[in-house]
Formats: structure tokens, C-alpha cells, sequence
């Protein structure tokens, strides 16, 4: 375009937010006129306020807004709220038209990330799209950077992410099988006596009506509330407990003791995990301390396909929920370091996996950190680490929860080995 | 309409009124004037739904629906006069022909904003909560918070091109690696 991007950019959204004056309004519209780029670009911003003014109502944690009333709007709003209460009047009448059976399984899927798999009922598997409409069965999210939201009939929200897999039933009574993974939940009242039910491998649930994160494997389910209470059973020796708001239970094979309670604390800043008290909450291959060399974890292949790309993983990765109490908070001084060694040259990638308010918060990505054969160290502050998709820098992880770290490389095996991961706080706050 | 008909509709307008609302607002500066179209838009495209065949493919509704809704735009402009925000014939009819392929798109673009918003930072998250989440005034905002409007403009612009930009990296890597 002969105009500068800039230039355009500047305009259009200063014709959103109605900030132009007359010249520039003449000069966008010179602009417009003489560039299919600019139109596309103009017309982007345009459809942007548009989503944007469409959350009205919606905060951006999707927590309830206290209702307000036409008065505290303010009487230039009343005309907007009456066509926006009159046309949600049609479409709830029309919608009740379309819901009176009240035995409908249907769940959609809102949101997928990364790649989301559904077996249908003919025992086919299904790649999951934004928009899809199931009915229950197995699903799958595969990759550690993959989430999947679900939303059953009745406003229950579902979201599983990173290496999951769970089997859902929601013909009558709910419930669902969580054989590993993360699954955070927002559930609406359920019905008197049919709490939904959430299994893992080490603990079963009941929930009627809450907010709520949970991550299982083989070993042991850690619960998280965040909102309302959920009923917590450790399957090994029947020890139940109710678990609050903002409380924690982990159910292991520990049997015998009471299943305690753990309030949330407070976040700290900073964090350090070498490998010399073994690999529980990690991915790879633990190697004891040897002959000079650290404990560490050597990195295990994974295949990554998505639609007609295969790529070849090779990972590490270590957790921070199961042995630490208090979230790990990133802030703007936030970095991260990482020591470890690899075999050949390579292209090194680190991503953060994240939660906010408990909820999956985001994968940030630090891209082509080049390590030569023999030890490296990455010292990368987390303003250099980019959403997913991103570029670095261009948004980052600040007041998100640190929940897993994974380094790696792609599509070159080079024997990566971490021995040392730490999340450095320049200053406490 | 029959009762299949009523369902059928109640699908394609709950998936597409994004859709909708993004080309009207394309067309038209003022957000009253957008939802008034969109509102108008819907009842005719309720009323004509009949007309309109569910046994071909289901973007032809997107098409069926632009169109509806770009004669409810130019009726709405006639009743209204012209403002100084509104460009002149040619160029509203340069934009309203490629408005369909950009609005075509906005299921995915709303999907990519809402990726984008989690991650803005706190403080700017808290601002468009606030005067697009709330609708609180941006002059009530910048009161509250001991600011100028002038001051806080300028920031909401400044978040408006980083969540633009967030949306066009996400929108040209649709199948970007982006796991592990």
C-alpha cells in the first residue's frame, strides 16, 4: 500500500473510538478509496470494535457481572438496552421453541486449541472443531499446549487441556472420567440427588454446583476449588472429605491418613526444582547424579500431527502444582532459567504453561534459543517469552500462575538433558 | 414456519450473529444505528426464513443474511441522513464489497480475541473489562482512576492495535505448531 501501514492503523482506530477530525476523516477516506489493503485493514479494526462491544455484559475472567439496572447505565443507554433486551427476547423465545427436550445430550464445543479428538459412537475418532456438536464419549486433547472447551446444555463449562484424556456421559446424570490430565470446570447447580460425578484413577467427586480445577494421573488427583465446595473420596480406602473454596486436596495411595485440606496461600515469586529429589510431576526420562553429572531428565520423543504436519517432540517437562503449595506468580522481572546440556547443535524451545484465577491462562512460547554440543544455560526474562502463535514479546505471561515448564526441540533429536529449572524474582514485592 | 423450520433458524442466527453484526457495523459509524439493523435484519430474515433453502451449504446463510442486512443498512442511512463520519457513496460501496469476506471470518476472529484478551496484562485486561465488559463510561473510568479521558483514549488505542495485531498473527498461523 503507498500509505504507511501506520498511518492506516492510526486512522482506523481513531475512526473507531470517533476520534478523527475533519481532515483526517477526509484523509481515511482518500485512503479507502485508493487501497484495497487499507479497506481490509479499516474494516478489521471495524469488526474488532464490533467483538469487542459484543462482550457487553461478559468480563473477561467470564465471571457473573453483578446485574445492573437501566439507572446506572444512565439514561442514554436505556434506548441500546431496550433493543438489545427486545432482541434477546426473540432469540430466548426462539431458543426455548428449540430446547423443549429436556433429555438433549448434546454438548458443543466452544473452543479447541492445538488438537481435540472426540470416538464417536461408531468407535470412529474425530478431530474436534469450534462449533462441532457431540454427545459425550471419549475425548482426547494431545500436546501439552492443546486445550478444549465444552459446553453441555445446561451452561456447564468443561475445559481440558495438555495430554488429556476423559470419557463423558451426560445422558441424565452427568459424569465423567478423567483417566489423566487437567480439567477445569464451571458447573451449574445440578439437579437434587444427581451431583456430577468425576472420576480419576485415584479419587472419585461430586460436584452440585462450582468452580473448579483438577489434575489426575495414575498417582494421584490434586482438586482445587475455587468457588461453592466439591466432595472429595480417595478410591483407596473410601477417606472423604468436603473440600471448600479456595482449598486443595490431594488423593494419592496414601491410605489411612486423613485427607487433609490445604488452603490457597499466598503466590511467591520464585521458584527452583533440580531433579535430585526425584521426577514426580515431570515428563522424561529421570537419570540419577552420576559421575559428576547432576540428576536430571533426558527428553522423550513425542509425534505431533495436526492436520497433514507430523512433528517429532522432544521434551522435558517438570510441574509446579502437585509439589508447591503456592502458585508461582510471574511478574514483568520475572525470568526463567534453565541449565542442561545437549549432544549436537540445536534450536532450544521453552513454553510456560500458565493458569489465571485457576484457569487455563495461556502457553507462552521462547522461541530458537541456539545451544551449541556440551552445557547450555538459558537466562530468558519473561517479556521475551510470546503468546501462542505469537511472536515473542508481542504479549506476555505477567500475573499469570506458573503451572509446568517444558523444554525442547523439534523435529531434531540432540539429546537434550535439563538438570535445573528456576523462575528468578528480581525483587520482592 | 414450522417447527423444524424455527429450529433450524435459531442455529444459524445463534452461529452467525457475530457474523451479522460485524458486517452491519462495517457499514455504519454509530453503535446505536448497528444494533437497530441488526435487530431489524433478524426480523426479516425470521420472517422470510422460509424463503431461504437449509438444504444447501450452510455459509449460503451468511450470504443470504449480508444481504438482508446491507438493504437494512441503506434503508436505515436514507431514514438517518448523512453524518460526517459516513464516506461518501463509492467508497461505503468499495467497503460493503469486501465487508462480506472479513465479517465471513469473524467466528474466527472472535475465537482469537478471546485468546488475545486472557493475555493482556492485568491492568489493561481491568480497562477493557471495564468500559467494553461493564460499559462503563470512559469518562467515569478516567475518574475513578485519577486520569485524563484524553490519557485513557490513548491507551484503549493502544490496546485496540495490540489485540488487532494478536488477531492477524493468530488468523495467518491457523495451523502453527503451537504444541508439544
Amino acid at each position: 500500500m503507498s500509505h504507511s501501514e501506520e498511518q492506516i492503523r492510526r486512522l482506523a482506530n481513531g475512526w473507531c473510538s470517533g476520534n478523527l477530525d475533519a481532515n483526517e476523516q477526509l484523509e481515511l477516506e482518500e485512503i479507502l478509496r485508493e487501497s484495497a489493503a487499507a479497506r481490509r485493514l479499516f474494516l478489521e479494526y471495524r469488526s474488532l470494535e464490533s467483538a469487542l462491544r459484543s462482550r457487553a455484559g461478559v468480563r473477561l475472567d467470564d465471571t457473573p457481572v453483578p446485574r445492573k439496572t437501566a439507572r446506572d447505565f444512565g439514561p442514554e443507554a436505556i434506548p441500546l438496552l431496550a433493543i438489545a433486551a427486545s432482541l434477546v427476547v426473540l432469540l430466548l423465545g426462539l431458543l426455548w421453541l428449540n430446547h423443549q427436550n429436556p433429555n438433549d445430550r448434546t454438548v458443543i464445543v466452544a473452543e479447541v486449541i492445538g488438537s481435540g479428538y472426540w470416538v464417536d459412537h461408531g468407535g470412529t475418532l474425530k478431530p474436534l472443531a469450534a462449533n462441532d456438536r457431540i454427545s459425550g464419549g471419549a475425548i482426547e486433547t494431545t500436546g501439552a499446549a492443546s486445550s478444549l472447551k465444552l459446553i453441555c446444555q445446561d451452561g456447564t463449562q468443561l475445559e481440558i487441556e495438555g495430554d488429556s484424556a476423559a470419557v463423558l456421559d451426560v445422558d441424565g446424570q452427568k459424569f465423567l472420567r478423567l483417566r489423566k490430565g487437567t480439567l477445569y470446570a464451571e458447573v451449574v447447580p445440578q439437579p437434587a440427588g444427581q451431583p456430577f460425578l468425576i472420576e480419576t484413577p485415584t479419587a472419585k467427586f461430586e460436584v452440585l454446583g462450582t468452580r473448579f480445577g483438577l489434575d489426575a494421573d495414575n498417582e494421584a488427583s490434586r482438586l482445587e476449588v475455587n468457588e461453592g465446595s466439591v466432595r472429595a473420596i480417595r478410591r483407596i480406602d473410601g477417606e472423604a472429605v468436603e473440600v471448600p473454596a479456595n482449598h486443595a486436596i490431594v488423593a494419592g495411595f496414601a491410605a489411612g491418613n486423613e485427607l487433609s485440606l490445604l488452603p490457597r496461600r499466598k503466590v511467591v515469586f520464585g521458584w527452583m526444582r533440580d531433579l535430585s529429589m526425584g521426577d514426580a510431576q515431570t515428563l522424561g526420562e529421570w537419570l540419577p547424579a552420576s559421575a559428576g553429572n547432576p540428576a536430571r531428565l533426558r527428553a522423550k520423543s513425542f509425534l505431533f500431527e495436526k492436520g497433514d504436519r507430523s512433528h517429532v517432540v522432544h521434551r522435558i517437562s517438570i510441574g509446579v502444582l502437585h509439589e508447591q503449595l503456592e502458585p508461582v506468580r510471574l511478574r514483568s522481572d520475572s525470568e526463567v532459567l534453565v541449565h542442561g546440556t545437549v549432544t549436537r547443535p540445536v534450536e532450544l524451545e521453552v513454553m510456560l504453561n500458565t493458569r489465571v484465577d485457576g484457569r487455563f491462562g495461556g502457553n507462552y512460547f521462547y522461541h530458537r534459543q541456539q545451544a551449541q554440543e556440551g552445557p547450555f544455560v538459558i537466562r530468558a526474562p519473561v517479556s521475551d517469552f510470546g503468546g501462542q502463535h505469537e511472536t515473542a514479546g508481542a504479549i506476555v505471561p505477567v500475573d499469570a500462575d506458573l503451572r509446568r515448564v517444558f523444554v525442547m526441540t523439534v523435529d531434531r533429536d540432540a539429546g537434550l538433558e535439563v538438570s535445573h529449572v528456576e523462575i528468578i524474582a528480581s525483587s520482592d514485592r | 414456519m414450522n417447527q423444524s423450520q424455527s429450529e433450524d433458524f435459531v442455529r444459524y442466527f445463534s452461529k452467525y450473529e457475530g457474523n451479522v453484526r460485524a458486517f452491519v457495523a462495517s457499514q455504519l459509524h454509530d453503535w446505536e444505528g448497528v444494533d437497530e439493523v441488526v435487530q431489524s435484519a433478524s426480523l426479516v430474515m425470521w420472517r422470510k426464513f422460509d424463503q431461504f433453502d437449509t438444504s444447501g451449504e450452510e455459509s449460503s446463510f451468511l450470504n443470504w443474511a449480508f444481504m438482508i442486512a446491507r438493504f437494512e443498512v441503506m434503508k436505515y442511512r436514507t431514514s438517518r441522513g448523512r453524518d460526517r463520519h459516513v464516506f461518501s457513496e463509492e467508497v461505503q460501496e468499495l467497503l460493503a464489497g469486501e465487508a462480506i469476506e472479513v465479517a465471513g471470518v469473524q467466528s474466527e476472529r472472535e475465537r482469537a480475541l478471546d485468546i488475545c484478551l486472557r493475555q493482556l496484562p492485568a491492568a489493561q485486561r481491568e480497562l477493557v473489562d471495564a468500559v467494553y465488559g461493564k460499559g462503563i463510561a470512559i469518562r467515569q473510568v478516567a475518574e475513578d482512576n485519577g486520569k485524563s479521558a484524553t490519557a485513557l483514549y490513548k491507551v484503549l488505542a493502544r490496546i485496540r492495535d495490540g489485540l488487532q495485531q494478536c488477531i492477524e498473527r493468530k488468523l495467518s498461523h491457523p495451523t502453527d505448531l503451537g504444541t508439544t
